[in-house]
């Protein structure tokens, strides 16, 4: 896991909207194709259902994990996305991030099926199991870990402007440090995060494969 | 977070907000969001914080449950509001993070998951409410299974401190439930198609209002002459 579950009312408008419309779009495209082979209905569920139980059995402080880009790989990239956003939608239910930023929420952990899963097969079969899978995990986690940065340097813009207008008001003046407090808060969470989820996707993928190698036969 | 507890008081929990609509209750929420992300007043996000947890107290929804609902986005909300060094916004940050949690994980708490699912996948294509009530009827039954081999493992080493046999063995406690879904999930697909899945299962959504939204109306309104003050 490499997201911050991100709370309603800390992006801009804008944000937030391209956010949900992205993923709208995103989920509509993988629904229809789901359609099409229903029998992937359940996988996708069960995926979905097995990352939401995986998020309620903390590891340690705020640290979990959510087998998001596991999910691209045994399911491929956009139902591995769609596993991922249902498990989101649960997640903001719940008041685990935030109702209003679940398409942006979902944007970032779900780059993580979609790169993950894309990687994993665009390696090719020959290159073996683990190293393709390693490789898939951690391009995706890096990826999904620069757009958790990027996202929250626009949430600071977007908040030092709200600070810029409370100042204009007659509020205390102060200087624009979003980016450079923040970084050094999440850095060492995020290398957490990513050592833990790759230790875990690996380790369950050389399982997997020692006890049941038809799940990725073919994949 | 425990949606295992949610899902126990949404379904067997007696209080006013169970007889409101679940179309009310959404509504109620949405309109609670919009306020509060369109304020820019302290006054009002602790007016509304009061609020709610009054909601909750006259609703006797147990505050364990509330408590522990609000660490999270009060954590995450935190990261950003120490990050902007300028305590008005955070104080607003961290308000709106957790009145926006709470609410939402009332109207959760509060409603049969049934219903509320149901008008969650409205927008949506058919097969996603499938996928929607497929998810939630796995997860139980994973969560169960997970939460038993974690402690039996656990039984079975004793107290050990963190090592990478440790982490190698919670790691095939997954595997071993992912193999298990992957099958179980087959035999589950076979059972629901028998009772109409994906052959147009149809999606029971109450859409009724209930005398019991008065309330949650003369609610929302206060609420908006309260935004409109502050």
């Amino acid at each position: 896991m490499s997201h911050l579950h991100i709370s309603d009312g800390i992006l801009p408008w804008w944000l937030w909207i391209g956010g949900m419309v992205c993923t709208g779009l995103l989920t509509l495209l993988a629904l229809l194709k789901l359609r099409k082979q229903r029998r992937l209905l359940s996988q996708v569920a069960i995926m979905a259902a097995l990352g939401l139980a995986a998020m309620n059995i903390p590891l340690g402080l705020l640290v979990h994990i959510n087998l998001s880009a596991l999910a691209g790989i045994l399911l491929g990239p956009l139902n591995g996305f769609l596993a991922t956003f249902i498990m989101l939608v649960f997640n903001a239910l719940i008041g685990h991030g935030g109702l209003t930023v679940l398409g942006v929420n979902a944007l970032l952990v779900g780059s993580e099926a979609l790169v993950a899963g894309a990687l994993f097969r665009g390696l090719g079969a020959d290159k073996g199991l683990l190293p393709r899978v390693a490789v898939s995990v951690l391009i995706a986690l890096v990826v999904s870990s620069l757009l958790v940065v990027a996202v929250t340097g626009a949430a600071g813009l977007g908040l030092e402007a709200l600070a810029h207008q409370h100042e204009e008001h007659g509020g205390e003046g102060h200087e624009t440090v979003f980016l450079k407090t923040l970084l050094p808060l999440y850095a060492p969470l995020l290398a957490i995060w990513v050592a833990v989820e790759l230790g875990v996707s690996l380790l369950v993928t050389a399982y997997i494969n020692k006890v049941r190698g038809d799940v990725f036969a073919g994949r | 977070m425990d949606l295992a507890t949610m899902d126990y008081l949404a379904a067997n929990h007696h209080c006013w907000l169970q007889r409101c609509s679940p179309l009310a209750k959404v509504l109620f929420a949405a309109g609670v969001l919009t306020f509060l992300l369109t304020t820019r007043s302290q006054a009002f996000l602790l007016g509304m914080l009061v609020f709610i947890l009054g909601l909750a107290l006259s609703n006797r929804l147990p505050w364990r449950v509330l408590l522990t609902l609000a660490i999270i986005p009060l954590f995450f909300a935190s990261v950003f509001a120490i990050s902007l060094r300028d305590w008005n916004v955070g104080v607003l940050v961290l308000g709106r993070a957790v009145v926006s949690a709470l609410t939402v994980a009332m109207v959760f708490m509060t409603t049969v998951p049934v219903r509320l699912l149901g008008l969650i996948s409205v927008p949506m294509p058919a097969v996603f409410g499938e996928l929607m009530y497929f998810t939630y009827r796995s997860f139980f039954l994973l969560l169960e299974s997970l939460k038993n081999t974690l402690r039996a493992v656990r039984l079975r080493r004793g107290r050990e401190r963190i090592s990478l046999s440790r982490v190698r063995a919670m790691a095939q406690v997954y595997g071993m439930t992912l193999v298990r879904a992957w099958d179980m999930a087959g035999r589950q697909y076979d059972l629901l198609r028998l009772r109409g899945l994906g052959q147009g299962l149809r999606i029971n959504r109450d859409w009724r209002l209930r005398p019991w939204d008065l309330t949650l109306l003369a609610a929302i309104i206060a609420i908006g002459v309260g935004w409109y003050c502050a």
